[in-house]
């Protein structure tokens, strides 16, 4: 009888593609998939801690630096093992998830919608962090909060994240704003921000409430999620469009104004990231199709220059 | 002004599909699917703007598609423009049929000493200067048997004018319908645009066949052009000589001549001079007075002779100033008449008038030798020494002699049948008649005795030879004669009513070798036999059935055959045919039964033709001009639309101008290859006018 290998290093990574992600029911195995997927590509292992106080020894992973190996360790036992250190962090990570109505817009051919793609990035995202042993919150709003979760470090934390983010039901109109300045008066200490939204709401607005938790020293973080057709707006055929939030409706000709949608969607997206980068907030644009690692290096880098 | 009309204009109904295009925008416009976007910010702000622009583009896109459904649909209707510069010649195709009226009346001269014909000629080729290098033509020399002059039709305009221009005016008849109907099927299949007949003729009323009801029948498309060359002439005619009296040596002999005045004046008295083969035999005169036809006898001198002429002074148609007429010298012809009353006296038997007309004495002469017999005594005649066999209220016969008779008949004898109370009707249809004429007997109508009512006899088939002579027209009374008891004919399509009664029953049906009056021979059923109508009638039915007779008499018209049986010892001579300008040309002679058959089977000329060898004269026969010929008065309009439909018909004066009209009426150009390119241009205006949704997609 065969014995079922270990997972190779290219079937990590496919966790990180979310046609395949999208296939798992179970948002825990999910993240836990993503994040070993993306730690598994890297050639460095994010699990070194920032600490110098040892906690613990592990097993040597692929990709675990060659210099944390533990030589006397390994000529006891004849085994790899590297050393861990206990985190002493400072970092809290508030993850404000948009659950509004437009977030559950899916194309024809996305894997899956752009609140099924948050939801999975927040909790890989969750995951990591909490790996990290870094306090991770959450925030899920539509018009309003609906959801907060103070941040903590504990393991067993994550366990109360993926619940929720796993009983989400999707609001109904937008009010990033307004969310947003509501967060950042009520967390005083400073922290990183992650905003998973696909920004349907005042530019202006929005990045008034960005701005606010630059003003309060938080370092932010905006993955603006868009569906693939949203970006590229393929229709062809004659059609009345209904709006997911409002309900409203316009008959349009989507071969007459598909170049103009296009370059005003272009427009209100690099206003975003012009703005974004004029105040030191780290923006990146999503589809539905991204491989998740790529908002996980974001974070990464981030977490980084924080230390 | 240049027109425009569609050479098929059935597929204009596909200017209907014009709707399709809008139908389809509505269709589409309801239909539009719904999808579900995640916000329509930017869609509003942009549709808001656009939507003007939009709907500007779409109506044009959607005028584009209608155009160009429609005018696909109007280039398949093949349109033309017609008149004006378009039809100049050689831009339009045309297939032209000329219908040169050769007919006798053609040769009626003008005061100018100019013939119809030669002034119709020279119309003619007015047309055939009309024709283009693309064009085709058709000649057909009109009369009561039309000549086409081309096996097919002919681009070569020389070789139509050299036709023409070598045609000859025929002596014989009119038939404008047939000619008229042989033009039509000479052009039908033609693929040209255009398809024009040219009646060029001086359109005599008598040649219309007025009587014969329905206009022809031509197909869609064809127009027909008559071109009158009618002048108006006035003309007197010798409309009949009929011999009274033989004309033997040492007897003096009497003929009767009518004239017909055609002048629309009062002529009063004129002269008309009788010469009997060449020798002047009498002379006398006809009086006006009472008409436009009168008659006179004149008596002949005793000087005998087979043949002569009747004449009156020459004007414009001098050939039927004259008539020839023969008289039946050469040999009598053996008829053989079966009574069926089976009484013991012929005398008082029911074919005793039929005998007393065909032999009536000394006081006429006459052609014909009868012979009575019973009908059951008819088994022991020779059949084949008679020329006709007439029955007369025959009951039954046996089956030998229902045998002897059809192969008697078949064998080019005759045979005229007289009904009455003996005939039984059902042994008639199922032994007697079949083969012979088809016709059935379905009863009898009316009674017999002083208080029965009655019904005349109708010409239904004027000018047959049956009826050669009298006046009656179709559908005129030819007798006063009163029948009140006729039998109830069903004349089949295999013979012909020749007479009807004046309550339409079937009188008289004819078919090849057979005539059967629908009464009897007797003064039982009609007092016909006590007219003055019966002997010529009787004569003319013998005549007729058994082919001719044996001199012709002076009943042929130019055009007729001629034919007579001569005895077997003729078969092998040497015979000939000697025409009225002197021309011989040899007969074969041909056995029919035990009998020799001469015939030529066209005659060309009017007077004197015979049958000679050696020193014999087996047959002389007079042939005269159709007398319907002189009357040069020409149809109205309205009676010519009863022959040519008036919106097919284009009537032109003598001295009108061809061209201008024809060209107006001609289909000049077909439009539709500018039609497609119309289309084509649409359709890529339309893809320029939607460029936007292509590079769309």
């Amino acid at each position: 009888m065969a014995l079922r290998s270990k997972p190779s290093r290219d079937e990590h990574r496919a966790f990180l593609d979310p046609s395949v992600i999208s296939r798992l029911s179970r948002l825990d195995l999910a993240a836990r998939l993503v994040v070993e997927g993306f730690i598994t590509g890297l050639h460095k292992s994010p699990y070194h801690g920032f600490s110098v106080e040892f906690a613990e020894h592990r097993q040597y992973m692929p990709g675990d630096p060659i210099k944390n190996i533990d030589w006397k360790v390994y000529a006891k036992s004849d085994r790899y093992y590297v050393k861990q250190f206990e985190d002493e962090t400072n970092l809290r990570a508030y993850i404000i998830l948009d659950t509004s109505r437009s977030m559950t817009y899916r194309s024809e051919g996305s894997p899956m919608s752009k609140l099924e793609y948050g939801v999975n990035l927040a909790g890989a995202l969750a995951y990591l962090m909490l790996g990290q042993l870094d306090a991770v919150g959450l925030l899920l709003f539509a018009d309003k909060i609906t959801k907060y979760v103070a941040p903590r470090s504990v393991r067993s934390h994550i366990r109360t994240l993926f619940g929720e983010l796993s009983a989400i039901q999707p609001g109904t109109g937008t009010n990033v704003s307004a969310c947003l300045h509501q967060l950042a008066e009520r967390v005083h200490k400073r922290g990183l921000v992650i905003l998973i939204s696909d920004l349907m709401d005042d530019p202006e607005r929005t990045m008034a409430g960005l701005k606010h938790f630059r003003h309060r020293k938080h370092e932010v973080i905006v993955f603006h999620l868009l569906d693939k057709a949203e970006i590229e707006f393929p229709f062809e055929k004659e059609g009345a469009f209904v709006d997911l939030e409002s309900g409203e409706q316009i008959e349009t000709q989507p071969w007459e104004i598909g170049s103009e949608y296009r370059r005003r969607l272009s427009e209100w997206t690099s206003f975003y990231r012009k703005m974004c980068g004029e105040h030191k907030i780290d923006y990146t644009l999503s589809n539905t199709s991204t491989p998740f690692d790529v908002a996980l290096l974001q974070y990464l880098e981030k977490r980084k220059r924080l230390h | 002004m240049p027109g425009l009309t569609f050479l098929n204009a059935i597929f204009l109904t596909g200017l209907a599909a014009g709707a399709v295009p809008i139908i389809i925008h509505l269709f589409s416009r309801r239909k539009g699917r719904r999808v579900e976007f995640s916000s329509i910010r930017f869609l509003r702000e942009i549709n808001r703007k656009q939507i003007r622009r939009v709907k500007l583009r779409q109506t044009l896109v959607l005028l584009l598609r209608v155009a160009a459904v429609c005018l696909l649909a109007l280039a398949m209707g093949r349109p033309a423009l017609r008149g004006g510069a378009f039809a100049a010649k050689g831009l339009a195709s045309s297939a032209i049929c000329i219908l040169l009226d050769s007919s006798f009346s053609m040769s009626a001269e003008s005061e100018e000493g100019r013939s119809l014909f030669s002034t119709a000629q020279d119309r003619a080729q007015e047309v055939v200067d009309m024709m283009g290098e693309e064009d085709e033509g058709h000649l057909v020399l009109v009369s009561d048997a039309p000549k086409v002059s081309f096996e097919s039709a002919v681009r070569d305009r020389g070789m139509i004018r050299r036709e023409i221009g070598e045609a000859k005016a025929s002596q014989r008849g009119t038939d404008f319908r047939r000619a008229l109907r042989r033009a039509a099927i000479l052009l039908e299949g033609s693929k040209r645009l255009n398809k024009e007949i040219f009646l060029i003729s001086d359109m005599q009323r008598s040649g219309w066949g007025l009587d014969q009801g329905e206009a022809v029948d031509f197909p869609e498309g064809i127009r027909v052009y008559c071109v009158s060359v009618s002048r108006g002439l006035p003309n007197v005619a010798v409309r009949d000589v009929e011999l009274l009296k033989a004309l033997s040596p040492g007897r003096e002999g009497k003929v009767r001549v009518a004239v017909s005045n055609y002048t629309g004046e009062s002529l009063g008295q004129v002269p008309v001079t009788v010469s009997v083969q060449e020798t002047h035999a009498g002379e006398g005169y006809v009086d006006f007075s009472g008409g436009e036809m009168a008659a006179t006898v004149i008596p002949l001198g005793a000087g005998g002779g087979v043949w002569g002429e009747a004449s009156i002074r020459e004007d414009v148609l001098p050939l039927d100033d004259r008539r020839y007429f023969t008289a039946p010298t050469v040999r009598k012809e053996p008829v053989l008449v079966v009574d069926g009353s089976g009484l013991e006296s012929r005398d008082n038997g029911d074919a005793e008038f039929v005998r007393l007309a065909l032999s009536p004495g000394e006081s006429v002469e006459s052609p014909y030798d009868p012979k009575v017999v019973g009908a059951s005594e008819l088994a022991g005649e020779d059949l084949t020494t008679y020329d006709a066999v007439v029955l007369c209220n025959v009951g039954r016969l046996a089956a030998d002699d229902i045998s002897a008779l059809k192969n008697f008949v078949t064998l080019g004898g005759g045979l005229v049948i007289f009904l009455g109370d003996r005939v039984d009707a059902r042994f008639y249809n199922e032994y007697l008649l079949p083969d012979l004429l088809d016709a059935t007997i379905l009863g009898t109508k009316g009674s017999v005795g002083p208080d029965a009512g009655f019904t005349s006899l109708v010409v239904s088939a004027s000018g047959h030879p049956v009826f050669d002579g009298f006046p009656a027209a179709a559908g005129q009374k030819l007798t006063r004669a009163k029948f009140s008891k006729v039998a109830q004919l069903n004349v089949g399509d295999g013979a012909r009513v020749l007479a009807h009664f004046s309550d339409g029953l079937p009188a008289v049906a004819a078919s090849d070798g057979v005539v059967m009056m629908a009464s009897s021979a007797d003064m039982r059923w009609n007092n016909l036999p006590s007219s003055g109508a019966f002997l010529p009638l009787i004569h003319q039915m013998v005549s007729f059935a058994s082919r001719g007779g044996p001199g012709g008499g002076a009943g042929l018209l130019v055009g007729s055959p001629l034919e007579v049986l001569v005895g077997p010892e003729w078969e092998g001579a040497e015979i000939f045919h000697l025409g009225p300008t002197g021309l011989l040309s040899r007969v074969v002679p041909r056995k029919v039964g035990v009998r020799v058959q001469l015939r030529v089977d066209e005659t060309t000329e009017a007077g004197v033709h015979m049958f000679v060898s050696g020193g014999d004269t087996l047959g002389v026969f007079a042939a005269n001009v159709d007398p319907s010929e002189s009357d040069l008065a020409p149809a109205s309009v309205e009676e010519m639309e009863k022959v040519i439909p008036s919106e097919q018909l284009r009537l032109f004066d003598a001295d009108e101008s061809l061209e201008r009209q024809i060209s107006e009426a001609r289909v000049g150009r077909e439009v539709w290859r500018l039609g497609v390119f119309g289309v084509v241009l649409l359709l890529g205006a339309e893809l320029f006018a939607g460029r936007g949704r292509g590079a769309e997609q």
